[in-house]
């Protein structure tokens, strides 16, 4: 029980372990006992992940450290004209009342649905990167667009009731949300020239700007309220329940809906041209007075507050999931993710699924899209006690092992059946 | 032990993820970029006061400056006058029985201001002052005092003061302190008979206060009274002022428009001075000039003034008055290339004038029979007036300016390459420039020297310029010299002119101008905040 406790406390204190996409956790329909009164589903899912940045570039921008050349030309090379980096953190707890009755239906029951969760994406392009790390003295001369840029963080916390189906554990959860954070900043077009000596530089931007409000970062602030929906539809394909050969499908929406952020919400938009030629002098021989270029004033940063209605970035995933019902050792799964976000690419995902005892089961995929390229994924589920699965993922091994490639991710999953 | 496995991979998996404080992203970055850019004239070389553009729009440099000047107080100075008095009862009385609102004693005086100089004033306007008083007092009793002037005025309203000095006692005297404003009151100092000066008529009464008790004033109670006048300040004096002699001797005065040039010579084609001696004084002024030298103290080159001024007198005569204000006189002195060494004197590139100056006052003594008069605003003031064509040969001026500097940095700093003046020059002068880094200390740091210098704009057989002409004129710096440029508190700014002819006069005129842009092209060390 010990060990347990400390795996338990392992996945669920450590901070900001970004994980993966989490393909394997339907605990409930695989494990889920008739006979049990409740249970309980707790995941951590938490990962990074680029098609461009290495894990060595990102660790020294985040945690600080020399950028060198090298680890710049690395990225560099990896480049497309449009790029991503998204991370996510959630943890989630899900409570089925299992031997509730739900509209009067038998095979129907209540359940809970609690979590909180942080979504950060960004789009760049290689020219904004390259001008950022590289300088612009490359573009002199040269007219170049630094758009697309998006950059989206939103975060928050939601708790959901509904009702789902005791044999298929499809479920209907209707959420509320508090958003404790927004912020979405875009760039469609940003063109930028540096005259070929430096003599001037302009840009010319449209961009738009929405932030929650600035004096309330407590994570659990509130800066919005939102509603919306849990559906999770499976579809037991096989009529007989006993039969040895089974097939299953999911169709998981999460977080469907909207919210509200609160009326400080500040907005700022500015389509304009900015024409820097350095700090005017009117006096060559009185350098004190100097008239700098105020940029704030420049880029027309007047911020307004008002509300705002925004969609929740949605989760669709759509797929084949292992069986309970099946006597194979080893079955296969496959299907599609989408999370509505400005640059996440939809994830494919296929792998098998490996009861290796009763006790141990595993299982690994390959997978591609969402913020990322190809990378590997694994499960491993282990029931130590009876009615208690533990699980430790990772959808992306060779991103976590290795500083070079691209992405981190850990995900974590713990059922009870009482 | 599987558990333990996984965590320990774990922890080592994930360790990394945590964010370390104080640790910050650094890169380093190519940087093209404008740094300023300037357009200048002569009008931001030379301040608008000291340019004047003549109809040919040639331009001449006006320098009108004071090489020395008095004001009133030099002429008349009226001293923080004191008036003491004391009173007692006679001697042949023991004793005094008062009763409330009885005088006690009265006085009345005749008080004279000893101004120095032999100035005889009848009249003074007080722009602001004050008179004090110090009572000291034995009486038991709370006394009222009334201190007045009949001869000083407000509207024709004599000053008086009217004040209550509480009680005290022979062992313990009171000592009272009172201010009364006399600001705008006029001093009649022809005395009581009108027929004097300097004088002017005090009245004093000590009476029992109304609120007082019968009291008896004894041999031993006495009364100190000290007035005196604090800042005063006249608006109009009038009188004689005496025949007074003011010399001056070696008056330094700065000359800043030649200031910044520390070497080179310059070669003026026509030069235009006055010497204005302005009174305006009522009185006579007669003056000598004794001396007036140019020096270049960068040089420790001077040069005497030669012309027929120096050691002879001139009168200036008095101002008049309109009743509200002195019209005053001006004696000109015209000086130039034929009549003096003026040419060498300003060629000189003077940045101080030492004056050496003998001034009398009423050199015929009290011939307006004391009318003589000055307004607080009178001054005499002897004034170099300089007007110097700008057609000149520059031959390796070197001007020099001091900037003070300080860059700091929050970890984002330069470390290597250069800045670049791009210059549009529409003077007919090539300029080279040269940096020098002066740290804290006073210590010379580093010096930048450019790799080529300013040209000068196009000109054609007159001198006057065609075209601006185009220059790049590079300051490279390694990472050392980037290091010295942020110890740098101070940045020496040298420029080398030549005029485009070594032989002719070239004309300046005021459209001409120059185009500065500097720009950086530098590898920038990022660091983020």
């Amino acid at each position: 029980m010990t060990r347990i406790f400390c795996l338990i406390l392992l996945i669920f204190t450590l901070p900001g372990f970004l994980l993966s996409q989490n393909v394997a956790d339907n605990f409930p329909l695989l494990y889920a006992k008739d006979t049990c009164k409740n249970l309980l589903l707790i995941k951590t899912d938490n990962y990074y992940n680029s098609n461009a940045i290495h894990n060595n570039f990102l660790s020294s921008f985040y945690k600080g450290g020399f950028i060198d050349s090298l680890s710049k030309t690395r990225v560099s090379n990896k480049l497309n004209t449009k790029n991503n980096l998204g991370a996510e953190i959630s943890f989630n707890a899900m409570y089925y009342l299992h031997n509730s009755i739900a509209m009067g239906n038998a095979k129907r029951a209540f359940c809970i649905n609690t979590g909180y969760f942080e979504y950060y994406n960004t789009t760049f392009s290689e020219n904004l990167f390259s001008l950022i790390f590289f300088g612009n003295k490359q573009f002199a001369g040269n007219n170049i667009s630094l758009a697309l840029f998006n950059y989206q963080k939103i975060s928050g916390q939601k708790i959901g009731f509904g009702i789902y189906n005791k044999n298929s554990f499809s479920s209907v959860c209707i959420n509320f949300y508090n958003l404790s954070s927004y912020q979405n900043y875009n760039v469609n077009r940003a063109n930028f020239f540096t005259e070929a000596n430096g003599q001037y530089i302009t840009l010319n931007i449209n961009e738009q700007i929405t932030i929650t409000d600035t004096n309330r970062r407590n994570i659990f602030s509130n800066n919005g309220w939102g509603l919306g929906t849990d559906i999770v539809l499976n579809l037991n394909t096989g009529k007989n329940r006993s039969a040895t050969i089974d097939d299953a499908f999911t169709i998981n929406i999460e977080n469907f809906g909207f919210a509200v952020l609160n009326s400080n919400t500040l907005h700022q938009a500015a389509d304009t041209t900015i024409n820097y030629s350095g700090f005017q002098v009117n006096n060559i021989l009185n350098i004190n007075n100097l008239l700098p270029v105020n940029l704030t004033d420049t880029l027309k940063l007047n911020y307004t507050k008002a509300s705002k209605n925004i969609l929740l970035p949605f989760t669709v995933t759509i797929g084949k999931i292992p069986s309970r019902y099946t006597t194979n050792r080893i079955e296969s799964f496959y299907g599609i993710r989408y999370r509505y976000a400005s640059n996440y690419k939809p994830l494919f995902y296929a792998g098998v699924f490996i009861k290796v005892n009763p006790k141990f089961h595993t299982s690994v995929n390959l997978q591609t899209g969402g913020y990322g390229n190809f990378n590997l994924a694994m499960q491993i589920n282990y029931n130590p006690l009876k009615n208690f699965w533990v699980s430790v993922g990772c959808s992306n091994l060779s991103g976590t092992l290795s500083g070079n490639l691209n992405g981190k991710a850990i995900n974590g999953n713990i059922y009870v059946a009482f | 032990m599987k558990v333990k496995t996984i965590l320990i991979l774990s922890l080592l998996i994930f360790s990394s993820a945590c964010k370390k404080e104080n640790n910050r992203a650094e890169w380093e970055a190519d940087i093209l970029a404008p740094i300023l850019h300037t357009t200048f004239t002569l009008n931001h070389i030379i301040p608008d006061s000291l340019i004047q553009t003549n109809p040919d729009t040639t331009v001449s440099l006006v320098i009108d400056n004071s090489i020395y000047k008095f004001n009133l107080d030099t002429l008349v100075a009226l001293p923080d006058t004191n008036f003491i008095d004391t009173f007692k009862i006679p001697n042949f009385i023991s004793m005094i029985n008062v009763v409330p609102g009885q005088t006690i004693f009265t006085d009345n005086e005749e008080s004279k201001f000893n101004i120095s100089g032999g100035v005889e004033l009848t009249k003074v306007v007080i722009e602001s002052g004050y008179i004090k008083f110090k009572i000291t007092s034995t009486i038991d009793q709370k006394t009222t005092y009334t201190y007045t002037m009949p001869s000083v005025t407000l509207n024709g309203i004599p000053f008086s003061a009217v004040f209550d000095v509480p009680a005290g006692s022979i062992s313990n005297p009171t000592v009272y302190y009172g201010t009364f404003d006399v600001s705008g009151y006029t001093f009649d100092l022809r005395g009581s008979n009108q027929n004097s000066y300097n004088k002017y008529n005090i009245s004093i009464q000590i009476k029992l206060a109304n609120d007082a008790q019968p009291t008896a004033i004894v041999q031993a109670d006495r009364v100190y009274i000290e007035s005196n006048f604090d800042q005063i300040k006249p608006a109009y004096v009038k009188g004689y002022f005496g025949s007074q002699q003011i010399n001056i001797a070696n008056q330094s005065n700065q000359f800043d428009i030649f200031k910044k040039i520390i070497s080179g010579n310059i070669d003026i084609n026509t030069i235009d001075v006055k010497l204005k001696l302005i009174n305006a004084f009522g009185v006579d002024i007669k003056a000598v000039l004794n001396q007036l030298q140019s020096i270049n103290s960068v040089t420790s080159n001077s040069v005497n003034l030669n012309h027929s001024i120096i050691g002879n007198s001139v009168n200036i005569n008095r101002a008049s008055d309109n009743g509200q204000s002195a019209i005053h006189t001006t004696y000109n002195i015209q000086l130039n290339e034929q009549n003096s060494n003026m040419d060498v004197f300003i060629e000189n590139l003077p940045d101080i004038f030492n004056t050496s100056l003998q001034l009398q006052i009423n050199p015929q003594g009290n011939s307006s029979i004391h009318n003589d008069f000055a307004y607080n605003s009178g001054f005499f003031d002897a004034r170099l007036f300089v007007k110097l064509p700008l057609s000149l040969i520059a031959s390796n001026l070197e001007m020099a300016d001091t900037l003070a500097v300080n860059i700091t940095t929050d970890g984002t700093h330069l470390k290597k390459g250069s800045f670049n003046v791009y210059a549009n020059n529409g003077f007919p002068f090539s300029a080279e420039l040269q940096l020098y880094l002066i740290d804290a200390n006073g210590q010379l740091l580093d010096q930048l020297i450019s790799d080529n210098f300013i040209h000068p704009a196009y000109t054609n057989s007159n001198n006057i310029v065609t075209a601006p002409r185009q220059s790049l004129v590079k300051f490279s710096f390694n990472e050392n010299q980037m290091q010295h440029l942020y110890n740098t508190r101070k940045l020496v700014l040298k420029a080398v002119f030549n005029t485009t002819s070594q032989t002719q006069h070239v004309n300046l005129y005021s459209h001409y101008y120059m185009d500065i842009k500097i720009t950086s092209d530098v590898k920038l060390h990022i660091r983020l905040n």
